[in-house]
């Protein structure tokens, strides 16, 4: 397998996605959604981080070992996310003494 | 003269594909080390931003955020650029990577001087954290320690986008030589994988300093 390059103008409807995404956070972010805002403007940020990563960097046309490792690091870093979140917004729930 | 054929293939490897994948998948192992590394940064955010919730929007409204979002589309301008200059040395047009590749160093020193302008705007405000902070707001505690992540976390990125930097400009004077080949160009497409995580970076850290900051 060599190594994967794209077409320039695939390239070119990456940015521009980029780009659009960029305008819909700004034009969300202006709304006052509440917590919505945050939540929308995570989505479109994992969006575009998704299309860097997927398209900008090949990891839909890489091998297998490759997406292992793609995959890996986001595992790793939602565990990291998910235990520490879990612990800070559960500490206040149980009226234990001494905590 | 050594050519870009010789050059290309170590003698511990067995063939170009087998170096190509070495080096690939160092890469993104080192990126993989990188993704925990700004992960614990934003994990800690969360963190107090659950906690802070009003000081810390206090300090997003500090933020300059004309200068943050030219400054997101600066980066991924220079996403467009990196993945261009791939694609001209895969078909073999040197001298068209030599021009792409400086235009994504300037783009990123673009980028570096937004953030330095923005930086400056914040010593006029004075929003450094620990040394010159000062705030009418009610929750000017949780405000500083916003800043201090803002600090740390975009000097980080700077640094990370500042070597990025100078790895584009060395690869650019090596394209120039003729170092690299369409076979081989293995360390452009390395460099093009950092700059775009770099640029992922940025996409979040966009999105928990400056968006709150809009309305």
């Amino acid at each position: 397998m060599t190594e994967p390059v794209l077409s320039a103008k695939a390239y070119a409807w990456a940015f521009a996605s980029l780009l659009v995404l960029l305008g819909i956070n700004v034009g969300i972010g202006f709304l006052n959604l509440g917590w919505g805002s945050m939540f929308v403007a995570l989505t479109i940020a994992i969006l575009q981080a998704g299309i860097l990563s997927l398209v900008l960097m090949h990891g839909l046309y890489e091998r297998v070992l490759i997406r292992l490792v793609m995959c890996g690091a986001l595992l790793w870093f939602l565990i990291l996310v998910t235990l520490t979140m879990t612990d800070y917004i559960t500490r206040n729930w149980l009226p234990i003494a001494g905590k | 003269m050594v050519s870009a054929k010789s050059l290309a293939l170590r003698e511990h490897y067995a063939t170009p594909q087998h170096q190509r994948d070495t080096a690939t998948l160092g890469m993104w192992l080192f990126l993989a080390t990188e993704v925990m590394f700004f992960g614990g940064l934003f994990t800690a955010f969360a963190v107090y931003r659950m906690y802070y919730t009003q000081g810390f929007l206090e300090g997003s409204r500090e933020m300059t955020l004309v200068i943050g979002t030219v400054n997101t589309a600066v980066l991924f301008t220079s996403c467009l650029t990196m993945s261009l200059a791939i694609r001209a040395i895969a078909d073999g047009r040197q001298f068209r990577t030599y021009v792409l590749l400086l235009v994504t160093a300037g783009i990123g020193l673009v980028f570096v001087a937004l953030k330095f302008t923005e930086y400056y705007l914040h010593y006029e405000e004075h929003k450094v954290p620990g040394i010159w902070f000062t705030s009418n707001q009610p929750n000017s505690g949780p405000e500083e320690l916003f800043f201090v992540f803002y600090f740390v976390m975009t000097g980080l990125h700077v640094i990370h986008l500042s070597i990025g930097i100078g790895l584009t400009a060395l690869l650019a004077f090596r394209t120039a030589v003729g170092r690299f080949s369409p076979g081989y160009h293995t360390p452009i497409s390395n460099v093009g994988l950092y700059w775009h995580f770099v640029d992922i970076v940025w996409s979040f850290l966009y999105v928990i300093f400056y968006v709150p900051g809009f309305h």
